[in-house]
């Protein structure tokens, strides 16, 4: 016998992103979940980030990781509200794990939230963690085809970022492709070239201080 | 290996809504293409997370679903096999829409022996 049913298969993680999502708007965070493969530059791009910011907003981060406290470490060196979660064997992170890490965050200090995810393109961006907004970080030196590749990201994130700007005389990467590939997966999305190394991310900030209204 | 995540949230959202007493045949999966799913890792996640727990044996069919693209300029929808399709009107901007699907939509039970339909 067959019973017919329509539940989303992800309805208990999207259960736990809600009360996420209810729990950081009652603090006034504004809160990101920062998406890019590994080696993209995800905690070189937080680094600068809070090299940029300084005292204009208080920025707390949970980074995901399989192992590893290195990532956390770095960013504390800036920033005293960093929680780090190993995720073992996971490949992202999922709601739970995040409901966890807010707890160890005093929130009402916090303006903006920024959870590093896993090193990962695919699996992060179907899990809904009670973020504002997915941020989407790629490389120059991954190649122009990761949007391609990867449309999932393209198509969730508000606002992507391409990185290591100042390595593009070095490689293989048409822009024309890169840039067409994304507009025709998400007319919409919002790109910015940075460079995170030479502190090249004034428009990412600006963004990121504009949701805070700083 | 979101496979297996995906297997796990399955297995707790299977229990939750399989009727009390019955035994399951298989359960059915709906994927949009966004997803990424491989079909030999979602098998083989699927028994792995299943094993040991009260619905071991349950078979997974899994339907991916094709690409779902919006045409911009003569406003149509249409499946295709590929994400980057061009309409037939001729044009190149066609978007996913409605990609991102994962729901569960079927459970079958096992029939059971010596009872009757009638």
């Amino acid at each position: 016998m067959d019973i017919p049913i329509v539940e989303n298969v992800l309805k208990l993680n999207d259960e736990v992103a809600a009360i996420n999502r209810k729990t950081l708007k009652e603090a006034g965070v504004y809160t990101v979940d920062l998406i890019g493969s590994p080696g993209s530059g995800k905690t070189s791009l937080l680094e600068a980030t809070f090299k940029a910011i300084g005292d204009k907003a208080r920025i707390g981060v949970l980074v995901g990781d399989l192992t590893t406290a290195r990532d956390a470490t770095r960013i504390s060196k800036w920033c005293p509200d960093v929680v780090q979660i190993n995720t073992g064997k996971g490949c992202h992170l999922d709601a739970n794990q995040v409901r966890q890490g807010l707890d160890r965050l005093k929130l009402d200090e916090l303006d903006i939230l920024v959870i590093e995810n896993v090193g990962n393109l695919i699996c992060p961006v179907g899990f809904d963690l009670g973020q504002d907004s997915k941020v989407g970080l790629f490389s120059v030196a991954e190649g122009d085809d990761k949007p391609a590749k990867h449309p999932y990201i393209v198509m969730e994130a508000e606002l992507l970022l391409l990185n290591k700007m100042d390595l593009l005389p070095h490689v293989t990467f048409d822009m024309d492709i890169f840039k067409e590939d994304i507009s025709r997966i998400n007319p919409t999305v919002q790109l910015m070239e940075v460079c995170a190394t030479n502190g090249w991310i004034n428009e990412w900030c600006d963004w990121l201080l504009a949701k805070v209204g700083k | 290996m979101h496979e297996f995540s995906l297997a796990t949230s399955m297995v707790d959202l299977v229990k939750a809504n399989c009727p009390e007493g019955e035994e399951l045949e298989s359960i059915t999966i709906e994927a949009g293409p966004m997803r990424g799913i491989e079909p030999q890792a979602m098998q083989w996640a699927w028994e792995a997370a299943t094993q040991h727990t009260p619905i071991a044996g349950c078979k997974l069919q899994l339907i991916q679903q094709p690409w779902k693209l919006h045409c911009p300029d003569c406003q149509t929808s249409f499946e295709a096999d590929d994400m980057f399709t061009d309409c037939e009107c001729g044009c190149d901007k066609t978007s996913p829409v409605d990609c991102d699907n994962l729901r569960l939509v079927r459970l079958t039970l096992k029939d059971k022996v010596g009872v009757s339909d009638s």
